[in-house]
C-alpha cells in the first residue's frame, strides 16, 4: 500500500500542476477546438451520456458551451500559478469534466482523455506545493500514482477492448491498412507499400499495451525508457494518421522528474550570464532578474 | 516529510477501488455511453483482411466539364458528415444542391458545379495488404 503513496518533491507536483492547468486553455482554444462548436449542434443531436443523465446535466446550448470557454480559460490559468489549490483545482475540474460531456455526447467518444481526468480529479487533493520546494509529499506521490496508474489503465484496456471488439482476428485483420488508407500521411502510404508491415505492426501495439504495466516493476532507469517508448508510440501514430492523443501524453509527464524542469530559473542564468558580459547594465536590470525569481515562487 | 493521515489514506484507497472498479466494469461490460468509464474501444474494431476499405469521396463537375474534388475548403464538405448522412444522401440526392449552393458561394467567378456526385472509392485487399485495385462507385448523383 505505501506503493500508492510513495512520497515525490513538491515541486514536482507544482510543476505537473503548471503544466496540466496550462494545457487545459491549450485544449479548449487549440487542440480541441471542435467541441466549442457543439454549442451550435440543434439539439436533437445529443445523444446524453449516463453521466449526463445521473447528474441531470442540461443539453449543451450556446450560452452553456461558450459559458464554460470563457470561465475555464482563466480560471485554469489561474490554477497554474498553484494557488488555491483546491479551490481552483475542484472548479476547473468540475468545468473540465462537464466540457468533456458535451464534447463526448454526439455520438463519437474518444479514450485519450481518462488519465488527464484523473490528473485534474487528484491535483487538488495533493496539498499546497511551491515550485522548487524538495520537501516529499505523500499526498503528492498518490496524486502522481493516481495519474500514472491512468495512464497504463489506457492502454492496457486498450488491449481488452481490441479483443472484446475485435476479437483475436484484430491481430491479422486490417484495421491499421484502413485507418492508413484513410487517413495516413505520404509516410503511411509508403509503409502500406511493405507487405506485412501492418500486421507486424498490429502485433505490436497490442503487445505493447499488454505488457504497459512493466512499467510499474522495473528500476527508474528502465522506466524512464519506457516512458520514452510510450512518448515515440504517440510521435509515430502522430506522424502517420495525425492522431495526437495529447490529453494522454500530457498526464504521462506524472512518469517524469518534471521538478529538473526549471524554465524560468534557465532563463534567469541566461540573463545573468548576459548580464557578465555587459557590466555597465542599468539599474533596473536587477530588479527584472527578482521579478523572475519571484513568479517562479 | 509531508505525510497523510491515516483517514487521508483510508479515502484515498477507497476512491481509487471504486474508480478502478468502475473502469474496469466499463472495459469489460460497458459501452460508450459510461463515458469515462467507456471501454477504451478506438481503433478496437478488427476490419476484414480481405475486403475492400471504403472511402468516400464528393466530386463536383463545373459547365466547362472538369471533375474536381469537393472538400471542407472549397465547398464547406467534411468526408465523415457526408459518411454519416449517406444513406440519406442516397434515397434524396437532391440534398446535394447544398454541396452546389455552398461551392458557389465559396468561389464567387468561378465556373458553377452542373453535377454533384457522392462516389465510393473501394480499396481491394488482399491479406491485409491494398492490392492496388480501386474500384470508384457514384452512390448519389445529383444534376440540378
Amino acid at each position: 500500500m505505501t506503493w500508492l503513496f510513495s512520497p515525490v518533491p513538491k515541486a514536482r507536483i507544482a510543476a505537473f500542476r503548471t503544466l496540466v492547468y496550462l494545457f487545459v486553455p491549450l485544449d479548449l482554444v487549440f487542440f480541441s477546438a471542435w467541441i466549442k462548436s457543439h454549442g451550435n449542434l440543434p439539439g436533437n443531436l445529443y445523444q446524453p451520456l449516463v453521466v449526463g443523465r445521473l447528474l441531470h446535466l442540461p443539453t449543451p446550448t450556446h450560452l452553456i458551451v461558450d459559458s464554460i470557454y470563457y470561465a475555464l480559460i482563466p480560471l485554469s490559468l489561474l490554477a497554474a500559478t498553484g494557488r488555491a489549490h483546491r479551490l481552483l483545482g475542484w472548479t476547473v475540474f468540475a468545468l473540465y469534466f462537464e466540457w468533456m460531456i458535451i464534447a463526448m455526447s454526439y455520438g463519437k467518444i474518444d479514450h485519450d482523455r481518462y488519465a488527464i481526468l484523473v490528473a485534474l480529479a487528484v491535483l487538488p487533493t495533493a496539498g499546497r506545493a511551491r515550485h522548487g520546494d524538495q520537501t516529499p509529499s505523500e499526498a503528492g506521490g498518490f496524486a502522481l500514482r493516481a495519474t500514472q496508474i491512468a495512464v497504463i489503465c489506457t492502454y492496457f484496456l486498450a488491449s481488452i477492448a481490441k479483443l472484446r471488439y475485435g476479437g483475436l482476428e484484430w491481430l491479422t485483420g486490417a484495421t491499421l491498412t484502413r485507418s492508413f488508407i484513410r487517413r495516413g500521411t505520404l509516410l503511411a502510404q509508403w509503409l502500406l507499400k511493405i507487405p506485412g508491415f501492418t500486421t507486424v505492426s498490429q502485433f505490436g501495439i497490442v503487445g505493447f499495451e499488454l505488457f504497459s504495466p512493466i512499467v510499474f516493476f522495473v528500476k527508474p532507469r528502465y522506466r524512464y525508457l519506457i516512458v520514452a517508448g510510450f512518448y515515440l508510440f504517440h510521435l509515430l501514430t502522430f506522424s502517420l494518421i495525425t492522431i495526437s492523443f495529447i490529453p494522454h501524453q500530457i498526464a504521462m509527464a506524472a512518469f517524469l522528474p518534471l521538478e529538473k524542469v526549471t524554465p524560468i530559473r534557465w532563463l534567469k542564468r541566461l540573463r545573468r550570464g548576459s548580464a557578465d558580459e555587459e557590466p555597465e547594465r542599468p539599474a533596473s536590470a536587477p530588479a527584472a532578474t527578482s521579478t523572475a525569481a519571484a513568479t517562479e515562487a | 516529510m509531508e505525510r497523510l493521515s491515516t483517514r487521508g489514506r483510508v479515502l484515498r484507497v477507497a476512491a481509487t477501488l471504486v474508480f478502478g472498479a468502475l473502469t474496469l466494469a466499463g472495459t469489460f461490460w460497458g459501452d460508450d455511453t459510461v463515458f469515462p468509464f467507456a471501454p477504451f474501444r478506438m481503433f478496437s474494431t478488427a476490419d476484414k483482411p480481405n475486403e475492400p476499405v471504403l472511402v468516400l469521396r464528393t466530386d463536383g463537375i463545373d459547365n466547362t466539364g472538369r471533375r474536381l474534388e469537393l472538400n471542407e475548403r472549397n465547398a464547406g464538405v467534411r468526408r465523415a458528415e457526408i459518411e454519416a448522412q449517406i444513406e440519406r444522401f442516397k434515397a434524396d440526392p437532391s440534398l446535394l444542391h447544398s454541396v452546389q449552393e455552398s461551392y458557389a458561394a465559396r468561389n464567387p467567378g468561378k465556373p458553377p458545379l452542373v453535377e454533384v456526385d457522392i462516389v465510393e472509392v473501394q480499396h481491394h485487399l488482399r491479406h491485409a495488404q491494398p492490392t492496388g485495385e480501386i474500384t470508384e462507385v457514384v452512390l448519389a448523383r445529383y444534376r440540378p
